[in-house]
């Protein structure tokens, strides 16, 4: 059973935002990562790098040899990379919603999170498309 | 492989039905999975003494010799009456109706429980060195190698069915662990077949393209209306060609300049024949 965090905005494309100030700090879900499988390998933007709401910003491979194109839920410059999953790209899977994040973004738009899901939002969502009791 | 990603992307952009797509290769070649590194798992020596082209997909995987095979290629959204939006699922699927296609042949063919992993024995550049789960069988021996790629509520997975195998050519182009060519090739015989390993007869691609298609018909009670590429697709699959996949940065390094990720259209080309339903 997936975990939906209350404190996290969530959006269709099974990313998660944690707000802080200016900043948003990225992941995928812990519903995703289920979805996914086994993460091998990701490909991140770089540092100051610029990415675009709902444009690729990264890419995961999954054992099942699928790559999932990582679609941004927000606009603006990435200013911190998860230099962990260098180390240990487990914690994608193992830890999705806390130690298993991708990127920070200093957003150029807050009113982009108003598109966002919360907890409730995203668990309904999820249940639509058939596969969380 | 521009036609396959412009497919893609097409469909993210405008809609439409699914789309399943045939082709060949106008010489061998080698496709590398999106991941995969030139430096350590190709024999790039090799592929440029013998005139080997390599081309990087946009999918996942390990590497494939497209050589006695045919290529196919399914673009469709996820949640269409033929799809969930479980990647599992969509691989079940589409191995359905190719399993119904090597039915016709004769062949009786399986999906693999589980991944056989390739690591340990220093074949992990190859996709037909091991199964990944839901990859096909035929006496316990890989016959036809898939993968995807996914993004916006679409996917694209494209595979090679294998209509004959040679090991040797295979392994000359891959690279094994130091030293290891002989037991790489001898454990590559062993764990792979083709159409011709379990009939002892050879078949073309176009009629084998024919039954694949029959296949997906009566599996999803459908008919294949043969269309050709419109013209955005048309023109992003000559930008892409332009690009990326005519690209050495991004098919030996997986580095390009913008295009990572195109969702605008521009100028065109046309080759082979998608059927969209």
């Amino acid at each position: 059973m997936p975990v939906f965090s209350d404190d996290l905005l969530y959006s269709r494309e099974h990313v998660w935002v944690r707000v802080d100030g200016d900043f948003a700090t990225i992941g995928i879900t812990d519903y995703a990562q289920e979805k996914l499988g086994e993460v091998l390998s990701v490909e991140l933007p770089e540092i100051e790098s610029e990415i675009e709401r709902d444009e690729p910003f990264g890419t995961i491979e999954s054992a099942e040899k699928s790559v999932a194109e990582l679609i941004s839920p927000v606009s603006g410059d990435v200013v911190t990379v998860n230099e962990d999953i260098d180390d240990d790209v487990g914690i994608i899977n193992s830890d999705p919603q806390d130690t298993g994040w991708l990127i920070v973004v200093e957003m150029k738009d807050l009113d982009e999170l108003d598109d966002l899901l919360d907890a409730k939002g995203y668990h309904d969502f999820v249940l639509q498309e058939g596969e969380v009791d | 492989m521009a036609t396959d990603e412009a497919l893609f992307r097409s469909l993210q952009e405008r809609g439409g039905p699914p789309t399943l797509r045939f082709y060949g290769w106008e010489k061998p070649a080698l496709s590398i999975g999106y991941f995969q590194s030139t430096a350590t798992e190709i024999n790039l020596h090799h592929c440029r003494r013998d005139g080997m082209d390599v081309v990087r997909r946009p999918t996942g995987g390990k590497a494939v010799l497209h050589d006695c095979e045919l290529t196919y290629a399914v673009v469709s959204r996820e949640g269409s009456p033929f799809f969930s939006g479980n990647l599992v699922e969509n691989y079940r699927a589409v191995c359905s109706c190719l399993i119904r296609a090597f039915a016709e042949l004769g062949i009786e063919v399986t999906m693999a429980r589980e991944c056989r992993h390739g690591e340990e024995r220093g074949m992990s550049a190859i996709c037909f060195a091991f199964p990944a789960p839901f990859e096909l069988l035929s006496r316990g021996r890989k016959i036809c190698g898939s993968a995807q790629v996914r993004s916006r509520g679409c996917f694209l997975q494209h595979g090679s069915i294998l209509l004959d195998f040679d090991a040797e050519k295979s392994c000359r182009f891959i690279l094994p662990s130091e030293g290891r060519q002989a037991e790489l090739c001898s454990h590559l015989s062993e764990a792979v077949t083709s159409v011709r390993g379990e009939t002892g007869e050879a078949i073309r691609p176009e009629p084998f393209s024919g039954i694949v298609q029959r296949a997906f018909e009566t599996s999803w009670n459908v008919r294949f209306a043969a269309k050709e590429l419109t013209p955005e697709e048309d023109a992003l699959k000559n930008r892409l060609l332009e690009t990326k996949y005519r690209n050495p940065a991004w098919n030996l390094d997986g580095r390009i300049q913008g295009d990572r990720f195109p969702s605008e259209p521009f100028a065109a080309f046309s080759d082979n024949l998608p059927g969209r339903i």
